[in-house]
């Protein structure tokens, strides 16, 4: 059997995707001990508390980590936890807004600058979560992602600072990162938090899962979907398992006929 | 301690005492002691290789230093092994096509293969053309990358740096257009990815050895051996942690938390 | 001076930025702070040089008629289009967000996108049982893969999400651990080398 070309790899791969798009399956979803535990500490702050959501990705992550910050964003509004994003990223201000244009408008009485705000990117990485911990408005130089005034916001009349922030959930694609927030916030302020990383990132972030550092993790798009379904909401990511299974079974598929070829050459050689 | 923020005495501490491990090691190189030898690293050694090939093919050679800024650790690491690259490459007139993320890396990645090729004598040599920034943007960079691999047919790949998603994009395309590849970032998500797809992988720390391991420079040698040093050390509390731990005792992690 | 006046300033600027992640003294972390301001002025200064490296390039492909040069223009265009649109009407007009929304996103997103595809020539390509480790790497990625699908739970059992999850709790995190005290503790001493001065490849030419 000969090598196969990479280009039927492909249009294999594409075939199972949009097949998983157009004729769901309906595979079920099993809910980790991870993504139930970062619910459970998200599920269990009391209205009027401030969760703190670090929009740390570009557009490459959407797929896996927006759904999971909708989910999240649903679950404070219906909780009455306020949320404030905030990002060390540059599009930090872009991603949040894409989650308030659909989830804000679910709840009509919740008003921006009281119950949400998004602040948006402001350079310095980790010391943006420094001088933030001191004065987020003196962090974020008084201006949201909008153009309009934080200290003009009922929102921050309470809110000083991200020592009073109740949660942190960093949504993060690389560097900065979980760390930033482990280092700055969650480690030396006692704040607990978690994250939503994608997949690649999963294996490095689980030392700190099982150091306590992290309460629970979202893993992945499938974190994502199992994070949908928690809050009774199955979104994109919930319909993006069935094409991550078929894909999954492609790449399964193409490495067992590589190692028969490989195998059938090496027994003739 | 007041001079000190709570909670990280232990911390500053065991750095001090790692700066004494590398410094006293830096300090016995420079009194001409001598200094233990360091392994094999078999992704530095296939460099001189993958150039030495890229020059027969006559191919150009492609280098990027990852798209960390220039405060990032494995930046400096990919700068140093740039260096050597633009020694060999302006040695044997291989074309080296460098490509940057980062505007500040590449105004140094600029001066350094410049200066590789004034002191190879061969100054009429360097085509600042052939050092370009692409892009700031992740993806924009990667496709900026792969372009280049694939228009110019680059025969040797070396990426060494801090990688991110587009590691994968860079030596998949690199394998396909044949070119040799030694890849090695300390991003621990991004080492599967290389390891899989490239000929040789430097994994985690190999990189921040290339100075020494290139150069040979005692002085550079004590450093790496001082680093050992000071890894023996965080070993050796582990284990007697673990144990500790094992028997119920968690004193040594509560001080270590001090 | 040359020499030692780069060294200096890398010297005291880095101490700083070292000692004020331990010492309490409020006027240490002041400083560490407009340090790290100064770093981002500069480097947003260096953008400018990016700008003018990439017109450099691309007007010498036009003007010679290179292989691709329409490509240059498309990128003038773009560059600069994008450049006087933000900073004539802002980044919160709507043909600013329009445009980055439906053209920024959606390409990055599809270069990312292509890490499916990639990744699935690479895996074909790499994991032969070659040897006893590449072995274990393969069954290893295979029960891993499909712990982390709903198909394999549903095809094989929740076996394969309880080993998935025993292979990402012990093992990977051994590694992990090592993995990274190795890098944590080789990056220090890249920062060591680079405070007193023996690492010099920051500052171009070839560190000497």
């Amino acid at each position: 059997m000969p090598n196969v070309d990479r280009r039927i790899i492909y249009i294999v791969m594409i075939a199972a995707v949009v097949y998983a798009f157009v004729n769901p399956m309906g595979l079920p979803v099993t809910i980790s001990d991870y993504t139930r535990t970062a619910h459970a500490a998200i599920e269990a702050l009391p209205a009027g508390a401030v969760l703190v959501l670090g929009m740390d990705f570009s557009p490459g992550g959407i797929p896996e980590l927006e759904p999971a910050a909708k989910a999240i964003f649903y679950q404070c509004m219906c909780n009455d936890v306020k949320v404030v994003m905030i990002g060390m990223w540059v599009m930090a201000g872009d991603m949040g807004e894409r989650v308030l244009d659909e989830m804000a408008p679910l709840f009509p009485a919740k008003v921006y600058g009281v119950d949400f705000v998004n602040i948006g990117f402001k350079p310095g990485n980790g010391l943006l979560l420094e001088r933030a911990a001191d004065n987020i408005i003196e962090a974020a130089v008084d201006v949201d992602h909008r153009g309009l005034a934080l200290s003009a916001m009922p929102l921050f009349e309470q809110f000083r600072s991200l020592r009073e922030a109740a949660f942190w959930v960093c949504l993060s694609t690389g560097n900065p990162g979980v760390s930033d927030w482990i280092k700055v916030i969650g480690d030396p302020l006692g704040i607990p938090g978690t994250t939503d990383v994608v997949s690649v990132s999963i294996p490095e972030n689980m030392p700190f899962v099982q150091s306590g550092q992290l309460t629970g993790i979202i893993q992945g798009m499938r974190g994502a979907a199992e994070y949908e379904l928690l809050v009774d909401r199955p979104g994109r990511a919930t319909a993006g398992m069935d094409a991550q299974s078929l894909a999954h079974v492609v790449i399964l598929v193409f490495i067992v006929l590589g190692n028969v070829a490989y195998l059938t050459r090496k027994t003739r050689a | 301690m007041g001079l000190i923020r709570p909670g990280l005495v232990a911390s500053f501490v065991l750095e001090l005492a790692f700066a004494a491990a590398v410094l006293t090691l830096i300090g016995r190189a420079r009194r001409g002691q001598p200094v233990p030898a360091i392994r094999r690293v078999v992704g530095l050694d296939a460099i001189d290789e993958a150039i030495g090939r890229a020059t027969e093919m006559g191919a150009p050679v492609h280098f990027a230093p990852g798209i960390g800024a220039i405060d990032n650790a494995q930046t400096l690491a990919a700068l140093s092994i740039l260096s050597h690259v633009a020694r060999m490459c302006a040695k044997y007139d291989t074309r080296l096509i460098q490509t940057n993320r980062n505007n500040v890396v590449y105004s140094i990645a600029e001066e350094t293969i410049k200066q590789a090729y004034v002191d190879a004598g061969k100054p009429a040599g360097f085509n600042p053309d052939d050092v370009r920034f692409i892009s700031e943007d992740q993806f924009g960079y990667a496709s900026g990358c792969i372009g280049i691999m694939a228009r110019e047919k680059v025969r040797a790949n070396i990426l060494v740096g801090a990688f991110w998603a587009e590691s994968l994009i860079f030596a998949e395309v690199g394998a396909q257009v044949g070119s040799i590849q030694i890849a090695g970032t300390a991003n621990t998500h991004q080492i599967p990815f290389f390891i899989a797809a490239c000929d040789y992988a430097l994994l985690g720390e190999e990189i921040y050895a290339a100075s020494a391991y290139l150069s040979r420079e005692p002085i550079l040698v004590g450093c790496l051996i001082g680093q050992d040093w000071a890894k023996m050390i965080g070993v050796l509390l582990i284990l007697a942690g673990a144990v500790l731990a094992t028997f119920g005792n968690y004193d040594l992690g509560r001080l270590l938390n001090e | 001076m040359r020499k030692v006046l780069p060294l200096g300033i890398t010297f005291v600027s880095g101490i700083i930025v070292v000692l004020a992640n331990f010492l309490a003294p409020a006027w240490f972390v002041a400083a560490n702070r407009e340090i790290s301001l100064w770093f981002q002025i500069v480097a947003a200064l260096f953008c400018a040089l990016g700008v003018a490296n990439l017109t450099r390039i691309h007007s010498k492909r036009l003007a010679r008629h290179s292989e691709g040069w329409f490509f240059s223009i498309v990128l003038f265009v773009s560059m600069f289009g994008f450049m006087i649109i933000a900073f004539s009407v802002g980044q919160q007009d709507d043909l600013y967000r329009n445009l980055y929304n439906n053209t920024i996103v959606p390409l990055n997103a599809t270069m990312y996108s292509v890490l499916v595809f990639y990744i699935a020539s690479a895996a074909y390509r790499a994991f032969r049982v070659r040897t006893l480790e590449a072995t274990i790497l393969l069954i290893t990625a295979a029960i891993v893969m499909l712990g982390k699908a709903p198909i394999g739970e549903a095809v094989f059992g929740s076996w394969v999400v309880d080993a998935t999850n025993w292979i990402l709790d012990i093992p990977n995190v051994a590694g992990m651990r090592g993995i990274q005290l190795g890098a944590t503790l080789g990056g220090l001493a890249m920062a060591l080398r680079v405070l007193v001065g023996i690492e010099r490849t920051h500052f171009g030419g070839t560190g000497e």
